[in-house]
């Protein structure tokens, strides 16, 4: 093995990283900790917390000689998954191959060839949980099988709403909407929605369900039937033995505690969890658990997060169990006295200017109610990026109303980007001649839906006002693009080409039905502009053969038909479902539906043509829209965001605080209020809330009956509290510029972003404290 | 000064011997859009029976271990159906349904009738038959020599190519997953045992086990739901290829000893479907496959039309062309890699093609190959596809 001189030397060498204690003395101590030291890794934004896992991760195997396979370390997503494991691939080589290169290690060559980075368990929490529970099966179980995430909202669909037609009780109907405050936007895609988060957060909190059920009852005859709904659910799992992700995460923890695991936790020496502060308590028994095992083991647990960026309190996140972390580690172990973990701040930020990191400051700051949420005698961010840059000042652009402010933001990126430069005071504001490009920029907004009903929203017009392409894969449902209306009508049309099957359907949902008109009509007034080829058969020859059943290029016409064969023919008529990222993104979608939900049918995405029982005809084609055409329509599908990752450099990034976590930009635009035209209180959950809101009205509805009982905080505090992190984490994003943008009506109207604190005042009055443009 | 240049993620890409590898040298185009951008096949015959009989050996192996079903032949509905059901339900899961013409997914006799020809479940199909031969053809041999299954490998390599700015990373990884590894001495097993008479015969084994400096060594098998390809095609040097990169990734793992073979077992000879025997039919015409039949077996096979019933072909002639053994060397090891190489430093071209704003069609190779594009769903739209099948109703 190395020493930690030499471990320290070959990295700020080598890996050009920092590290020294005259450096950096925070993550000094976090990576050259002993194994057996736990520790409390509180990180802000930009302080390289990545760098410090994986070197930390480095440190253990290279001087400590720990074996890869017992180092355990979980981050959020599964992209910081795979940016943590190849960071440790890549440094593991690059200090082996200098290890190899050096002469005075050359007893430890044969290890260092054999050493194998990949044996270390990296991954999300589910992807870990389902990997150990396939690998340390007791003889003759069965791995378990997880269904995605959108084969659970097909499946609560069929199973939990559509079964007694629950989707159409009034009692049920009318306490999903009590619980998530209000009517508006409310259909069947809601109610499945509100149904999972309510047994995921049974999950998540431990709830005792029976226990709650009964109390429950008594108070809203709704949730009978909500509890009816969601046991259907959970038992068509359990026949079928299934697992959605958080029964997987259920289910480790029970074998955890249960001792079958054993096998596993022997080898266990180090846990890193990372993004902590939106763990719940499921997890965090799990990591307690396996934390337990390490300890016993002679290694430790390592925590890294930042309380002021948790955003998942609508997922079951509990940020209090981050801010106990010390005091719930010696309570929840269960070992005599463990060795208590070392708290560390890194504080250190190497993202962002001065200006930037001082504005997040003051912003985190400005609100006194707000710090007794945050980690106790928790240090400013200090600035500390690397020269050269320029400390451009903070900027806002407020309009009097959407369609003025999208122009003249559309105008400003446009210089920016394209032009020569935007100038604000002596300086120019301009992407890097050589190497810059419109990915520099990213526009964060709360929801970045580019249209609700018939109501516009910023995204949608600047999609209409920029020249450069915007790439906002969430802006749009699934059901509402083009290319999902066309090729979803053109299949309608096909197989019951006069609704007469559809008819035949009772208590289709409303949602359903109009998005099936609406498919329809843009499918035909597709095919009336006769799209290319039209040889060998035009789309209009195509449709009218399968509309009359007539065969063409065949001699018969076929007994069972694939309707994934019929989707990829008619792609033949869409180019950009062939030819572009994002048109195969959704044809990906539609088809992954047509496979994957013919899970809970008969006939498997089929269509049977059988003369001797015509009536299967009918009966494959009343399948395909209850268990593929209802789930697209009702937007229970969502495209899935990891496949566009091809997509090219020359578009604009438009997302949710929440897609922005982890990220950084160059340039970060913040909209704080392109939607607030008056101090109506029906936005007033957006920006400054008079109550808890749907995440907090759910939690208090569930954690009665859990083990961390009743959260102490008001709702009301929590809203705020909720609100100021995700800003925090919006504008902490940003590396050189950072530029608010919102409507002129923002000196009357009360909100968090702009900096008003819950008490009515407002220390950043008329925002003075940033330059307007 | 003009803004900071945003910093790209760093990501090693990971590709998978089978799942990239296999799936790009049959079609680049088709690998976009069916591996990478995963459309799901219309007709996914090859992929889900392929992914059908290895869980059911898998199964099958654990039965016989955990659960002491020692004795073969194992009876189909007792036993076998159990397993196949087992499987069935998690490939289901995961959006794999059986083609109707290939297994049967009911049970009892009141089940909906679904694509079945009627109620009386369960039919024991094609998918069924080739399960029940490979289980009790190759079970009462393989399992006794299985040391561990289903073993996850993973490495990583230079990236081909490597330009600072432009490529993705500076390395690749590399994965895949050993069906089955064994370990077992070959004189600690029984003599009736007929892989180890296969081994015993084969003189390059016998040479590598004498120069071996331990007794440790080990054999990599994997199981292909396909049938034998025939000699110097490209599915014959593949399967050679992807032996030889799972013994390299093997020996990157710490606890591993030198492997001496590979065996792969292409369970469709075990019970040929009429595609298989009419490309057996041909490759015994052209002498083009290395296991060729005779007396009777070569009569039944030439004289055989696809208007007959599939004749049924001696069993030493099937277990032989079922079983192929693939010798490890450190040449043929060496151009393998190579090979992966290339092949990634293809897949990563084609990448930054679309990156840098090339529609898809035109930034992946393809390869017109009649019977690929006879069976590819994208047919219709794909501009250099060799099929001479028209658009059709239905």
């Amino acid at each position: 093995m190395i020493s930690w001189e030499t471990y320290q030397k070959i990295v700020i060498k080598h890996l050009n990283r920092k590290i020294s204690q005259e450096d950096n003395a925070d993550q000094h101590q976090a990576i050259s900790a002993p194994t057996d030291q736990s520790q409390f890794l509180v990180a802000g934004p930009g302080s390289g917390k990545t760098t410090v896992m994986v070197l930390k991760i480095l440190k253990f195997i290279y001087v400590d000689d720990v074996y890869p396979s017992s180092i355990l370390a979980t981050t959020f997503t599964r992209k910081a998954a795979s940016e943590l494991r190849s960071r440790i691939l890549s440094w593991g080589d690059e200090i082996r191959q200098v290890l190899l290169k050096d002469p005075q290690f050359s007893e430890m060559h044969t290890y260092l060839r054999l050493l194998d980075f990949n044996q270390i368990i990296t991954g999300t929490l589910d992807s870990i949980s389902n990997d150990i529970l396939k690998m340390h099966r007791a003889p003759g179980a069965a791995p378990p099988v997880v269904i995605q995430d959108f084969v659970t909202s097909a499946l609560m669909l069929n199973v939990g709403l559509f079964k007694e037609e629950k989707h159409h009780n009034e009692d049920l109907r009318d306490y999903l909407i009590k619980l998530r405050g209000g009517k508006f936007g409310f259909n069947t895609n809601e109610m499945c929605k509100q149904l999972l988060e309510i047994k995921d957060r049974v999950y998540y909190d431990q709830v005792e369900w029976d226990e709650l059920a009964q109390e429950k009852t008594n108070e809203h005859p709704g949730f009978e039937v909500a509890h009816q709904a969601i046991n259907d659910y959970l038992h068509e799992l359990e026949t079928r033995n299934l697992f959605d992700y958080a029964m997987l995460e259920a289910e480790f923890l029970d074998q955890l505690r249960t001792n079958k695991l054993d096998d596993f936790l022997q080898g266990l020496k180090l846990i890193l969890v990372d993004e902590y502060q939106d763990s719940n308590l499921l997890q965090e028994q799990i990591y307690f658990q396996l934390a337990e095992a390490a300890l016993k083991n002679g290694g430790s647990m390592t925590v890294v997060g930042d309380d002021d960026q948790s955003l998942y309190r609508f997922r079951g996140a509990t940020v209090d169990l981050f801010t106990n972390f010390l005091e719930r580690f010696s309570t929840q172990i269960n070992l005599e006295e463990p060795k208590k973990p070392e708290l560390i701040y890194l504080s250190q930020n190497y993202r962002s200017t001065e200006n930037i990191v001082q504005f997040c400051n003051g912003f985190s700051q400005l609100d006194t109610e707000f710090q007794l949420a945050r980690v106790k005698d928790k240090p400013a961010i200090i600035p500390e990026r690397t020269p050269p840059f320029t400390d451009f000042p903070i900027l806002g652009m407020f309009r009097k109303d959407v369609e003025t402010l999208a122009q003249d933001l559309s105008q400003f990126i446009e210089q920016v980007v394209c032009k020569d430069g935007y100038q604000v005071q002596d300086y120019i504001i301009k992407v890097n001649p050589d190497e810059g490009s419109p990915t520099d920029l990213s526009i964060l907004l709360s929801s970045p839906q580019e249209q609700v009903y018939k109501n516009k929203k910023l995204p949608y017009h600047l999609r209409e006002n920029l020249n450069i392409p915007i790439f906002n894969p969430r802006g749009q449902s699934l059901e509402r693009t083009w290319e999902a209306k066309v090729l979803c009508g053109l299949m309608l049309d096909c197989i019951d080409p006069e609704c007469e099957i559809q008819k035949s359907i009772e208590k289709l949902p409303y949602s359903a039905k109009k998005n099936f008109k609406s498919w329809r009509l843009t499918a035909r007034e597709y095919v009336d502009t006769n799209p290319e080829p039209s040889t060998p058969l035009s789309l209009k020859s195509f449709i009218e053969a399968w509309q009359k059943r007539q065969p063409i290029g065949r001699k018969t016409w076929k007994k069972t038909v694939p309707l994934l064969d019929l989707a990829y023919k008619l792609v033949t008529w869409i180019p950009t479902m062939q030819n572009d990222v994002e048109g195969l993104v959704y044809l990906e979608a539609i088809t992954r539906t047509i496979s994957e939900t013919s899970l809970f049918s008969n006939y498997a995405g089929e269509l049977v043509f059988d003369k001797e029982t015509p009536e299967r005809e009918c009966y494959s084609i009343k399948d395909a829209y209850w268990n593929i055409f209802v789930p697209l329509a009702t937007g229970a599908i969502k495209v899935d965001e990891g496949l566009l990752d091809t997509l090219p450099d020359n578009r604009i990034n438009i997302m949710s605080i929440h897609q922005s976590k982890g990220l950084e930009f160059p340039l970060v635009i913040v909209d704080v209020g392109s939607d607030f035209r008056t101090n109506h209180p029906k936005n007033a959950f957006k920006r400054f809330p008079e109550e808890g809101g749907n995440s907090c009205t759910m939690e208090d509805e569930i954690r009665v009956c859990s083990p961390l009982g009743s959260p102490t905080r008001p709702g009301r505090h929590r809203a705020f509290d909720d609100l100021t992190r995700h800003y925090f984490v919006a504008y902490s994003r940003a590396q050189d510029v950072l530029l608010l943008v919102g409507l002129a009506t923002f000196r009357d109207i009360p909100n968090v972003a702009t900096g008003w604190t819950r008490n009515g005042n407002w220390p950043w009055e008329g925002l003075d404290n940033i330059i307007m443009i | 000064m003009s803004l900071s240049v945003r910093s790209k993620p760093y990501i090693i890409p990971e590709y998978s011997l089978t799942g990239d590898l296999l799936a790009y040298l049959t079609c680049g185009l088709q690998y976009r859009y069916q591996n990478k951008g995963t459309l799901p096949p219309s007709m996914p015959i090859q992929l889900w029976f392929g992914d059908f009989i290895h869980g059911v050996m898998e199964e099958a192996y654990l039965k016989w271990k955990d659960e002491d079903w020692k004795d073969f032949p194992w009876d189909w509905k007792i036993q076998i159906r159990e397993i196949e059901l087992i499987i069935h339900k998690r490939m289901e899961s995961r959006g794999l349904q059986p083609p109707a013409n290939l297994f049967c997914p009911f049970e009892k006799e009141n089940e909906h009738q679904g694509l079945c020809p009627d109620n009386h479940h369960p039919h024991k199909l094609v998918a069924s038959i080739r399960a029940e031969a490979a289980i009790n053809t190759w079970g009462p041999h393989l399992f006794p020599l299985v040391n561990d299954n289903e073993v996850r490998l993973k490495g990583i390599r230079d990236m081909p190519h490597y330009q600072k700015g432009i490529s993705r990373s500076n390395y690749y990884g590399v994965t895949g997953i050993i069906d089955v590894l064994s370990s077992v001495k070959l004189e600690e097993a029984s003599e009736s045992n007929l892989i180890i008479k296969y081994l015993h015969s084969d003189p390059v084994f016998q040479e590598k086990l004498e120069k071996l400096d331990s007794d440790k060594y080990e054999v990599i098998v994997d199981y292909k739901g396909m049938k034998r390809p025939s000699l110097g095609s490209p599915s014959w040097d593949h399967h050679y290829w992807q032996v030889q990169t799972y013994a390299w990734l093997r020996s990157l793992q710490p606890e591993s000893n030198p492997v001496l073979m590979g065996i792969l077992f292409y369970l469709n000879e075990l019970s040929l479907f009429k595609e298989d025997l009419k490309e057996l039919k041909r490759e015994v015409k052209e002498e083009s496959t290395d296991i060729m039949p005779d007396g009777g077996d070569r009569e039944s096979i030439l004289k055989w039309n696809p208007k007959n019933r599939i004749p049924s072909l001696s069993e030493p002639f099937r277990h032989l062309r079922s079983i192929r053994m693939i010798p490890m060397d450190d040449v043929s090891l060496e151009k393998s890699l190579q090979e992966f190489d290339t092949v990634v430093g293809d897949i990563e071209g084609s990448i930054i093609n679309e990156v840098d704003g090339l529609v898809i069609q035109t930034s992946w190779k393809t390869n017109p190959d009649k019977r690929t594009c006879d069976a590819c769903d994208y047919k219709t739209f794909c501009k250099s596809s060799a099929s001479t099948k028209k658009l059709t109703v239905p």
